[in-house]
C-alpha cells in the first residue's frame, strides 16, 4: 500500500494589508526580472537577427593585436580587424568581428583571431540588409540565451508569488487523497536547486580548463623567452578595484616567433595588490626568462605551470554543484512506500526502526537485539574533518584576500567584517574535529533489548555494557524517552521540532563496578502512542545513554527502539 | 444541489483497532457520476509537512444521479489517533465523485479505548524518576 505526502499549502495572507505589502514584495522581483529579460532579451534579439543577415565574401585588410592598457584597465588586448566588402553596388569596409571591440586581458586569445583571419584572406562576412554599412565577421553565440533562465525565475517567482496571493480559493475543497499524489513543492525545490547546479557545472567547466592545462604541462617545453612588457591591471569590481598580473613575452618554437601573456593556469583578478607587483617585478620589460610551451601548440605558453591558491577557488562552482545535485536529488527522491505503515504492523514498526534508526541487526518481534551508537565516534571525527576542510578550505582563499589588503596598507572592511561570521564558524567546526578527536578514547556504549520490540503497556528489558576504559566513567544515567518529530519546509530549507512527551529515568549509577554492565527493566505506559515513522511526522521512542567523564569529553550516546501497538487481549 | 453523505453505523465516532467499521453512503448530484470513490484514510495535521496514507478504498459503479450503496471495512491495528504539541493523526473516511472534486469526510478515532491519545509535554529539565519504575538488578 502506498504512502503519499502533502507539500503543506502556504497559508494567505488574512489582511487586505497583508497582501498589498506581500504584493509590493515580489513585484520588486517580478520587475526586477522583466527589466533583466527586456535588456538581456533585446541584445539576444539582435543577435538572433544577424543570423538572418546574408553571407558576402570579404577580404582582410588590416588585423592585427592592439596593447592599449590606457583604453581598458583590464582588458588592454585589443583586437583591430578591417575587411573589405562589396554591398548595394559599392565597396565598403567593417571594423566589427562580433562587436565593436573584441578584447581580453589574454593576449593569446586575440592573437589567436588575428592568426585566424591573416590580412589578405579571402572569408565571409555577413551584412545587415537595412545598413548596408553594418557587417560582421561572425555571429555571436547564441548559448549565451541560457542565462535567460535566471531572470525568468525572478518573474516566476514574482508573478506566481503576486498570482498566489490574490487568487481566490474554489469553493470546493480538494479531496485530501487528490492532495496525497502532489508533489508541486518537490519540483520547485528540483528547480530552484537545478538552477544552482547549471550554475555549479558551468563555472566548474569554465574553470576546470585550467587544470587540464596544469595536468598536461608536465609535458610542455621549457622555452627561452623574452619580456616585452609587464604591469599590474587593474580591474573594476563593484566592491572595490582587484589586480591581476598581465605579462606580455615573445618566445621562439618551431622557427616561429609567438607571445603570451598567460602568467599562471588560473587567470582571473582578485584584490590584493602587493602580491602581484612583486610578481611582476621579477619579469622586468627586456629581461629573459624561461616559460613552458605546448608542443602541440605552440601558441600555448605559461610562464608559471604548477598550484597556485587561486586554484582553488574552483571549490566555489563545485559547491554549487554539489548543493544543486543533492537538492534535486532529495527533492524528487519518491518516499518509500512501505516505511509508513507496511501491511503488518508488528514487522511494519520493526522495519521502519531497522531503516531508519541505530539497530544494528534486523530485529524480530520476540527475539532480542543489540543496539549500538549509529556512528562511532572515529566516523564522527572523519565526518566533521572532512566538512572543516571544505568548508575553512573555501573561506581561507576570501581570508587570504582580507589578510593581503591589510598587508598592502588598504584594508578591505567589508571583506573583513563580512567574513567574521564564517570564521567563527570554521573554527568551531576545527573544535569540532578535536573534540571527536578526544572521543575516540571514550568507551563505547553498548545495549542489548530482549526482546527487540515491546509493546504499549509491555515490560523492556535491557543490557548494557561497554568497550574500553569503563573505569573513567563516573556517573552513568540511562533514560527512556518519547518525543514527535515533525518535519516541515520552509522555504527551500527542511526544519524539525521535536517535543518529548515521555521520560523515566531507568538508571542513575555512580559505583564503577555497577556502571561497566548490567540489567534494568522498564514499563512502557500503555496510555501513550506507539512508533510511528510516516514521511514528516515520526513518533519516536529512544534510549539516552549519558555517562559522565571528568575533563573529558562525556559518552552520550542515543537509541532508538521500537515500541508496538498495544497487544490485543484474547 | 449536489450532496454526498457518509453514514457510520449507529452513528459510532470511535473504534477499535481491528473492529469492523460499516455503514451507508449516499450521493444526490446534479449530473450522472462517473463514478464514487470511498476511501479508508490517515493523515496528520499540525506543524509538520501533512503526510497522508490511503489505507483501502472502495470503488462504486453507478451512473445514477441519486442513490445508496453500503460499506463494510476491516480496520488495522494502528496507528492509533492522536494529538501532541506537534502532531495530530487523523482517521477518516472520504468520499469523492468521479469526475470532479466534489467530496466530504467524515473523521473518527481508533485507539484501544475509542479515545483519542492525548500526548503530554514535559519540560526540558530532566526530573527524576518522572513516569514508571525500575528494577536494578
Amino acid at each position: 500500500m502506498a504512502a503519499f505526502r502533502l507539500i503543506a499549502t502556504p497559508g494567505q495572507p488574512t489582511s487586505l494589508a497583508g497582501k498589498i505589502f506581500l504584493s509590493l514584495f515580489l513585484s520588486i522581483f517580478l520587475l526586477f526580472g522583466l527589466v533583466f529579460i527586456f535588456l538581456f532579451g533585446r541584445d539576444l534579439w539582435q543577435t538572433f537577427e544577424s543570423f538572418s543577415w546574408p553571407s558576402q565574401p570579404c577580404v582582410i585588410t588590416r588585423s592585427e593585436v592592439l596593447n592599449a592598457p590606457s583604453k581598458d584597465r583590464g582588458e588592454p588586448y585589443v583586437f583591430h580587424i578591417e575587411y573589405r566588402y562589396e554591398a548595394g553596388g559599392q565597396s565598403r569596409v567593417s571594423n566589427r568581428y562580433r562587436s565593436k571591440d573584441e578584447k581580453s586581458s589574454n593576449w593569446s586569445e586575440m592573437d589567436a583571431l588575428a592568426r585566424k583571419f591573416p590580412v589578405g584572406a579571402r572569408t565571409t562576412c555577413f551584412v545587415n540588409p537595412a545598413n548596408p554599412d553594418e557587417a560582421i565577421l561572425r555571429h555571436k553565440s547564441l548559448w549565451i540565451g541560457l542565462f535567460l533562465i535566471v531572470p525568468l525565475v525572478f518573474v516566476w517567482v514574482g508573478a506566481g508569488g503576486i498570482w498566489f496571493t490574490w487568487r481566490v480559493p474554489p469553493a470546493q475543497s480538494r479531496p485530501l487523497s487528490e492532495k496525497a499524489s502532489r508533489t508541486a513543492g518537490g519540483r520547485f525545490t528540483a528547480l530552484f536547486c537545478g538552477v544552482f547546479l547549471l550554475v555549479g557545472l558551468g563555472g566548474t567547466v569554465a574553470l576546470g580548463w585550467n587544470f587540464i592545462d596544469l595536468v598536461q604541462s608536465g609535458s610542455w617545453i621549457k622555452t627561452p623567452c623574452t619580456v616585452e612588457s609587464s604591469r599590474v591591471l587593474t580591474h573594476d569590481s563593484s566592491d572595490g578595484d582587484t589586480y591581476s598580473v598581465d605579462i606580455l613575452y615573445r618566445y621562439s618554437f618551431a622557427n616561429q616567433t609567438h607571445h603570451s601573456s598567460r602568467y599562471s593556469f588560473m587567470g582571473g583578478s582578485s584584490s590584493g595588490y602587493k602580491g602581484k607587483a612583486a610578481v611582476v617585478k621579477k619579469y622586468p620589460p627586456g629581461s629573459n626568462t624561461f616559460c613552458y610551451v605546448d608542443p602541440h601548440n605552440p601558441s600555448k605558453a605559461v610562464l608559471h605551470r604548477g598550484w597556485t591558491w587561486e586554484m582553488l577557488i574552483i571549490l566555489v562552482p563545485l559547491l554549487f554543484t554539489a548543493i544543486g545535485a543533492g537538492g534535486i536529488y532529495f527533492a524528487l527522491k519518491p518516499k518509500s512506500a512501505g516505511k509508513a505503515l507496511p501491511e503488518d504492523p508488528r514487522n511494519r514498526f520493526a522495519a521502519a526502526a531497522d531503516s531508519s534508526s541505530s539497530f544494528s541487526a534486523a530485529p524480530s518481534s520476540n527475539g532480542p537485539l543489540v543496539l549500538k551508537p549509529k556512528a562511532s565516534a572515529f566516523a564522527k571525527m572523519c565526518g566533521m574533518l572532512l566538512v572543516a576542510l571544505f568548508w575553512n578550505g573555501i573561506i581561507s582563499i576570501f581570508l587570504y584576500e582580507a589578510a593581503e589588503s591589510w598587508q598592502t596598507g588598504s584594508p578591505d572592511w567589508f571583506l573583513t567584517i563580512f567574513m567574521i561570521p564564517f570564521v567563527v564558524i570554521g573554527l568551531g567546526m576545527i573544535f569540532g574535529v578535536f573534540y571527536f578527536m578526544l572521543c575516540i578514547g571514550n568507551p563505547v556504549a553498548k545495549i542489548a533489548l530482549n526482546p527487540s520490540a515491546v509493546p504499549l503497556g509491555g515490560k523492556l528489558r535491557l543490557g548494557w555494557g561497554f568497550e574500553g576504559k569503563t573505569h573513567r566513567i563516573r556517573n552513568l544515567r540511562i533514560t527512556l524517552e518519547a518525543r514527535e518529530e515533525a518535519t516541515y519546509r520552509r522555504g527551500t530549507r527542511s526544519y524539525t521540532d521535536k517535543s518529548t512527551f515521555y521520560r523515566q529515568d531507568l538508571i542513575d549509577l555512580s559505583d564503577p563496578r555497577q556502571i561497566a554492565q548490567g540489567l534494568a527493566e522498564a514499563e512502557i505506559p500503555s496510555d501513550l502512542m506507539h512508533s510511528l515513522a510516516s514521511g514528516n511526522n515520526k513518533i519516536v521512542w529512544i534510549l539516552t545513554l549519558h555517562g559522565s567523564i571528568p575533563r573529558w569529553p562525556d559518552v552520550s550516546e542515543e537509541f532508538e527502539l521500537t515500541v508496538l501497538p498495544a497487544e490485543r487481549s484474547a | 444541489m449536489n450532496e454526498l453523505t457518509i453514514l457510520i453505523d449507529h452513528g459510532q465516532t470511535a473504534f477499535t483497532p481491528e473492529s469492523v467499521l460499516s455503514g451507508v453512503i449516499r450521493w444526490q448530484l446534479e449530473v450522472p457520476p462517473r463514478g464514487l470513490r470511498l476511501q479508508l484514510m490517515w493523515y496528520t495535521s499540525g506543524k509538520g509537512t501533512t503526510d497522508i496514507h490511503l489505507e483501502e478504498s472502495l470503488d462504486f459503479s453507478s451512473s445514477q444521479i441519486t442513490g445508496s450503496e453500503s460499506f463494510r471495512f476491516t480496520l488495522p491495528s494502528a496507528p492509533y489517533s492522536f494529538s501532541g504539541k506537534y502532531i495530530s493523526l487523523h482517521w477518516a473516511l472520504e468520499l469523492v465523485s468521479q469526475p470532479g472534486s466534489l467530496n466530504t469526510k467524515t473523521e473518527f478515532i481508533l485507539s484501544p479505548d475509542g479515545k483519542e491519545i492525548l500526548l503530554p509535554q514535559i519540560q526540558d529539565s530532566r526530573p527524576k524518576a518522572s513516569f514508571g519504575q525500575f528494577k536494578l538488578k
